[in-house]
């Protein structure tokens, strides 16, 4: 299911929140509702963590990860480390990267195999998304933009990215990153996809301008109609039985 | 004799002929090379494309992915984002010779390939370069760090020397030579002794502390010395992990010692308090006065045993490479003069044609922009009245294309704007990156008011609508202005002492704010010449490219503090 959500008035919730296969993390805001809205979705499954990075709120943008790991920038303190460590599960590796571009959320769009990075991100970042996330790294751009962590959103079902990328362009990145993709918009008409919207395998947050006909996109290309954690169970059942029987 | 192939050569294992014909043919140069990658075979098919490198097609998505991690990929996405066409593979790789394509180094914008070569080959090359035997048009490239310490450094001028250097490395004389390779670096070591016969790790070692700031960067210890012992538990932890990061390479030394006796070289990169780790009292590691002990003669990245690694193959190859003449000035401008007899070229030689290079710069306008810069009215005055006359309005011939006018007034010196102002200077004239004029680039209100005063003096010299300024301030006008702005203070001092008075509960209705005499509308977020702007004026576009590489090596050099 897709749900609309909004962060002290502001649609940009992709800005506040970070959501994963495994973990999600939301911003410390005034008020708790944004807060509940990812609780009441997602609490039973996975952990909903308030956090700041390096003192701010938009975290969203400053970290990236995926179900194998998290990404935290330079500017992260020890104690937002530590907290997040206690707070995360076992299986889920931190590591704090020393990066130019500091706001990682903004310069690496990642599902749990593949990862899209800017085009100057250093080598050795690259090594350490590459172990840490453990996805395969590619440097692209979207649309002409190098911000390829808010021009588009990836989960293992499928992407949406910036509405102006070109046929050509998309055809190359779908058979990249070898999901569907298509070219959206959110929070009505925003191209700031990766700001505006927040998806794991089973569930999506958009901003609350995001229009119904956005929404239905979004539902979609990233097969959310009946979408639960357990779906993939289901869908597997049949090869499972086979492959034991 | 093999038949010859101009690739590269191990330092060790040079062929025969090279040493017995050397002497004859030593020479330095200053092109620095650097590694270039090869790209994966790229086949005609149609499954896949990539329209970044011109509409590439390729026969499977395993080498499309293969194409998407290449350099040559990652380079023509960067040309794309500028809207540049894209170069093809070999063009690549001729251009990867020249400019580097390790992404962290990309953030000139004007990033010029043939610049940043020219640039490179005036800052001294750490090769020596001689001919290859039998082969005139090439030339091989050993770094002189490995032939010879710093102290040494006129051995090069020596033919004969570098001759001997070369055959003491050849590894058939030594039985068991190594060298080796130590980096530290915040709060990353690596050591690694190489065997030089086979070129593999004999014994390596890195470790991990964490000791530099998170926010702030930096070492712990030099924050502690710049302001003092901080309490924080973090503090304590990197402290202490400094103290464990020197025990750790200290235990390390000292269970290497015998191989760090025999190695015939030792490479050290440790910059600050690092170098304490490395150089004690009771190390094995010689001072850096000993002949053996060198530095890494180009930059190197975190510590790492892969770094080590590279660093080892980098130090031990001998390339080959097209023989560049020294005196050919087509290729290298800053060649021009420094052929000595010998047919040998200084690095540091390199530094005084330079000036003759670019296109010739206007010195007196330099001279009058530093001037200007520093507010210097009477050197200013003097020169600019001397003999020879001076048009006011020139524009320095950097790519910023500002007059003196901006200069001074983006630095706020009223005096100097004053003057030009009074001897001619146009204040209509735009210029620098956005365009404005010298009036929207100054700094300070003292300076915009400078402006308008002229304005009152001169009504009918330029036409002021161009210059935006907003209108003439005159000596009355001024004076009003002081008048209100103390009748302003009186009347709140007075409505402070009356509040003080009054008994806190009761509410006053506070006065009519005393209406405020515009005589031009605010302007709001004044756009002004930005630092680097400032700190580029009167450079030409060459050494404002290498102001700028300098600045960003730094900053690299700050983040490697970092990791």
């Amino acid at each position: 299911m897709a749900v609309r959500a909004q962060f002290e008035n502001s649609n940009d919730i992709g800005v506040f929140a970070m959501l994963t296969n495994s973990y999600c993390l939301v911003a410390i805001g005034g008020s708790e509702n944004f807060y509940s809205v990812f609780e009441s979705e997602l609490a039973d499954v996975i952990p909903v963590i308030h956090t700041s990075i390096g003192g701010t709120r938009i975290i969203g943008r400053l970290c990236v990860g995926n179900r194998h790991g998290l990404l935290l920038p330079s500017s992260t303190t020890d104690q937002e480390l530590q907290h997040l460590r206690n707070s995360l599960p076992e299986s889920v590796a931190i590591q704090r990267v020393e990066e130019r571009l500091s706001a990682l959320g903004n310069v690496i769009a990642c599902n749990d195999y593949v990862a899209l990075v800017h085009p100057d991100v250093d080598k050795e970042t690259e090594e350490i998304i590459a172990d840490v996330l453990k996805v395969e790294v590619f440097r692209q751009t979207i649309a002409g933009n190098v911000l390829v962590g808010s021009y588009c959103q990836l989960s293992n079902q499928g992407g949406i990215v910036h509405p102006k990328t070109s046929v050509e362009d998309q055809d190359e990145l779908s058979s990249l990153l070898q999901i569907p993709l298509v070219a959206g918009t959110v929070n009505r008409g925003s191209d700031l996809i990766g700001a505006g919207l927040v998806v794991n395998d089973w569930s999506a947050f958009a901003g609350l301008d995001t229009t119904s006909t956005e929404l239905s996109v979004i539902e979609s290309i990233f097969k959310l109609q009946d979408a639960q954690p357990t779906a993939i169970v289901n869908q597997m059942r049949d090869s499972l039985i086979d492959s034991m029987a | 004799m093999a038949p010859p192939q101009y690739e590269s050569y191990s330092l060790f294992f040079l062929p025969s002929n090279f040493l017995s014909d050397l002497p004859a043919t030593v020479a330095a140069e200053a092109t620095v090379p650097l590694p270039t990658t090869t790209v994966q075979d790229v086949q005609p098919g149609n499954a896949t494309t990539c329209s970044a490198c011109g509409g590439l097609q390729f026969s499977n998505t395993e080498l499309m992915r293969a194409h998407y991690k290449s350099d040559w990929h990652r380079y023509n996405v960067r040309r794309r984002v500028r809207s540049q066409p894209p170069v093809n593979e070999s063009q690549f790789d001729e251009l990867a010779e020249v400019s580097s394509i390790e992404a962290s180094d990309s953030e000139d914008e004007s990033g010029d390939e043939r610049q940043s070569a020219r640039a490179k080959a005036q800052a001294g090359s750490p090769f020596v370069a001689f001919r290859l035997p039998g082969e005139e048009s090439k030339a091989a490239l050993v770094y002189k760090q490995v032939l010879y310490g710093k102290k040494n450094s006129d051995v090069s001028e020596d033919a004969s020397q570098v001759a001997t250097a070369l055959q003491r490395l050849q590894s058939k004389q030594e039985s068991n030579a190594c060298w080796t390779l130590l980096m530290v670096g915040a709060g990353h070591f690596a050591g690694a002794v190489f065997d030089c016969r086979t070129g593999k790790a004999v014994a390596h070692k890195t470790f991990h502390r964490y000791t530099t700031r998170r926010k702030q960067g930096g070492a712990q210890s030099s924050n502690d010395q710049a302001k003092g012992k901080a309490k924080s538990a973090g503090a304590q932890i990197r402290r202490y992990n400094e103290q464990a990061l020197q025990q750790d390479i200290r235990n390390l030394l000292a269970e290497w010692k015998d191989y760090v006796k025999q190695s015939r070289l030792l490479f050290v990169r440790a910059t600050g308090f690092n170098r304490a780790s490395i150089f004690f009292d009771t190390s094995p590691v010689p001072p850096t006065s000993d002949e053996r002990v060198r530095s890494f003669p180009f930059t190197t990245r975190r510590p790492t045993f892969s770094e080590l690694e590279r660093c080892f193959k980098e130090l031990s190859t001998v390339r080959v490479q097209e023989w560049v003449a020294p005196s050919e000035p087509s290729r290298i401008d800053s060649q021009t003069t420094n052929a000595d007899t010998s047919g040998l070229t200084k690095g540091k030689g390199a530094e005084e044609p330079t000036e003759a290079a670019p296109p010739p710069v206007d010195e007196r306008l330099t001279k009058l922009s530093d001037f200007a810069k520093r507010g210097k009215l009477d050197l200013l005055k003097s020169n600019i009245e001397s003999p020879p006359e001076f048009d006011l309005n020139s524009i320095l011939p950097d790519d910023l294309g500002i007059s003196l006018l901006h200069i001074a007034a983006s630095n706020g010196h009223v005096d100097v704007i004053g003057y030009l102002l009074d001897s001619g200077a146009d204040p209509c004239v735009r210029g620098g990156r956005k365009n404005l004029t010298p009036y929207e680039v100054a700094t300070t209100k003292d300076a915009r008011d400078e402006f308008r005063r002229f304005v009152a003096r001169a009504p009918d010299r330029w036409d002021f609508s161009q210059s935006a300024i907003p209108g003439p301030l005159t000596a009355e006008m001024e004076a009003k202005q002081k008048d209100k702005e103390r009748e302003k203070k009186k009347k709140q001092k007075e409505k402070q002492k009356a509040a003080a008075k009054d008994s806190p509960g009761r509410v006053e209705t506070p006065p009519p704010e005393p209406e405020v005499l515009r005589t031009a509308p605010k302007r709001v977020g004044l756009t002004k010449l930005s630092k680097t702007e400032q700190e580029a004026v009167g450079m030409s576009a060459e050494k404002r490219a290498m102001l700028d590489r300098e600045k960003r090596y730094r900053a690299r050099g700050r983040r490697s503090l970092w990791n």
